[in-house]
């Protein structure tokens, strides 16, 4: 094999070499000396995200007008059930933004 | 107004332990719960504060200042000086546990409190154990000096929000050039949404101490702020309701994304509505242990009732750059051979080929897939660098080391 597949495949090997035992001297340091690094996410405050719809894959932006009914109801039952009215207002506390 | 939660049989100072959730008595060895102990001594559980009109108790909470008070120990009559925001401490004399009352009908009592559930031998033995398990952690650390350990209930607003999301993300799909939409609606009910309502306490670092167990949430009662230090919270309900709706949108945010395929993810629009329903007013215990590495104050924090250690210390530089040798004495020759063969046969793939148009192509693709490769581990090492960098700044930042040390020793 000629010499300058050796050169290039070290100048490769060197950066990459590098890259990656600096990341994984990174994660050990992380593992061994930082403790509790995580914080509460959604399902940690109630019953967690719900998604009314997940289109993937398009080509331009396509609203769902459907949906949003769906989602009015939702919100307005979900309002219900914690405060007994529909807009959250009654308990004076709700500013919709 | 100061008050000592005495006991029943022989008028002593209480304290509560964690340990069985009852209000021991040093003196005659007695333990009550905090029920049992009102009901006995003919107490009433519930304090004034209940009973303020709402307008006056709105006002309450948007107040935001209060001047240093000295009050007098209800058990040996000597001054006892307590800062803006403290509820509870002891008495630098008679070293008797304090409440100041006072406090806690003037400026809205807390609705809900989590008590201690984790005792003081136990939070310094988790962190002790955290620590000596860390490969990284100098041996001084390792055999750490206690300065102080101390178990404080730190204010938080439970925020309950709701917040829906309308959103179009744009990423790139594997093995595709395009640009592709994915399309998002939906919604999250927030019920008690933690946001720490002290101004000197590092929000970022107190987020670490979640979860809470909210489902072992109690009715407020003084009693169990005796044998602890307590505090009043200093960010008012209307700022804490502006940030849990940032801190609502992050969350959602968060989830959403890693429901979307595809790389280079950016959201390109978005419609967001918050609207919070009620934000009550609690306590959470968290122990705070300080120990001083080379003349710095370190304050690791324990969850008062789940156990969980927080902190990051300094980590040993000879056996890092040790490690990071090893790696990459293992991984530059290995990479290296790999590399100079994977060359070779590029070229000899690309030059079978005629079509200068599908060797340009070749070689665009193959650079581009060093740079990725180039950038998913020195841009991931570098994210987890500073992050380790962050961590400690917080475990020996100056003001959480105040928010334990400025209290009085007992």
């Amino acid at each position: 094999m000629s010499m300058a597949y050796w050169i290039s495949g070290i100048v490769v090997g060197v950066i990459f070499g590098l890259g990656l035992a600096l990341r994984l001297t990174a994660y050990c340091v992380m593992k061994s000396n930082d403790y509790g690094d995580t914080s509460g996410s959604c399902s940690d405050f109630g019953e967690g995200i719900f998604l009314v719809v997940e289109d993937d894959n398009m080509k331009t932006r396509e609203f769902n007008q459907n949906a949003k009914e769906i989602l009015n109801k939702r919100r307005e039952d979900l309002l219900e059930r914690e405060t007994g009215s529909k807009t959250g207002n009654k308990t004076g506390g709700a500013t919709v933004m | 107004m100061t008050k000592h939660y005495t006991c029943p049989g022989c008028g002593a100072t209480v304290e509560y332990d964690p340990a069985d959730e009852k209000l021991h008595c040093p003196f005659c060895k007695k333990s009550y719960s905090p029920e049992e102990r009102a009901r006995l001594i003919g107490e009433a559980t519930q304090d004034n504060a209940s009973t303020l009109p709402s307008e006056v108790k709105d006002r309450l909470r948007e107040s935001n200042t209060i001047p240093m008070h000295v009050l007098q120990c209800s058990a040996c009559g000597a001054e006892l000086a307590m800062n803006h925001v403290e509820t509870s401490s002891f008495c630098p004399y008679c070293g008797n546990a304090t409440v100041a009352t006072d406090r806690l009908v003037d400026y809205l009592k807390p609705e809900y409190i989590i008590p201690f559930k984790i005792t003081k031998e136990e939070a310094e033995k988790r962190i002790r154990e955290s620590m000596s398990k860390g490969f990284f952690v100098p041996k001084k650390i390792k055999n750490f000096e206690t300065e102080r350990l101390r178990g404080i209930y730190i204010p938080y607003w439970l925020v309950d929000l709701y917040h829906s999301d309308e959103q179009f993300w744009s990423y790139k799909p594997r093995g595709d050039d395009g640009r592709r939409y994915s399309y998002r609606m939906g919604d999250c009910y927030f019920k008690h949404l933690t946001m720490e309502a002290s101004e000197t306490f590092n929000d970022d670092y107190s987020k670490k101490l979640e979860p809470y167990d909210l489902k072992e949430l109690k009715p407020f009662d003084a009693a169990y702020l005796s044998g602890f230090y307590s505090d009043r919270f200093d960010v008012n309900r209307k700022r804490a309701e502006e940030q849990a709706k940032e801190r609502a949108t992050d969350l959602y945010n968060a989830e959403v994304y890693e429901t979307i395929p595809g790389k280079r993810i950016e959201k390109e629009w978005e419609n967001t509505r918050n609207i919070p329903i009620r934000a009550e007013y609690a306590l959470l215990p968290v122990w705070f242990l300080t120990f001083r590495y080379k003349d710095k104050p370190f304050t690791t924090m324990v969850n008062g009732q789940t156990g969980k250690v927080v902190g990051a210390v300094p980590y040993i530089k000879a056996r890092t750059t040790a490690l990071f040798a090893l790696f990459a004495a293992l991984f530059i020759p290995m990479f290296s051979v790999l590399f100079a063969f994977l060359h070779r046969i590029l070229v000899l793939l690309l030059t079978e080929s005629d079509d200068l148009e599908a060797i340009g192509d070749g070689l665009l693709f193959y650079v581009a897939f060093l740079v990725m490769l180039f950038g998913w581990t020195w841009t991931k090492a570098a994210k987890d660098l500073r992050k380790m960098r962050e961590s400690i700044a917080l475990t020996c930042a100056y003001s959480t080391h105040r928010l334990v040390k400025e209290r009085q020793d007992h």
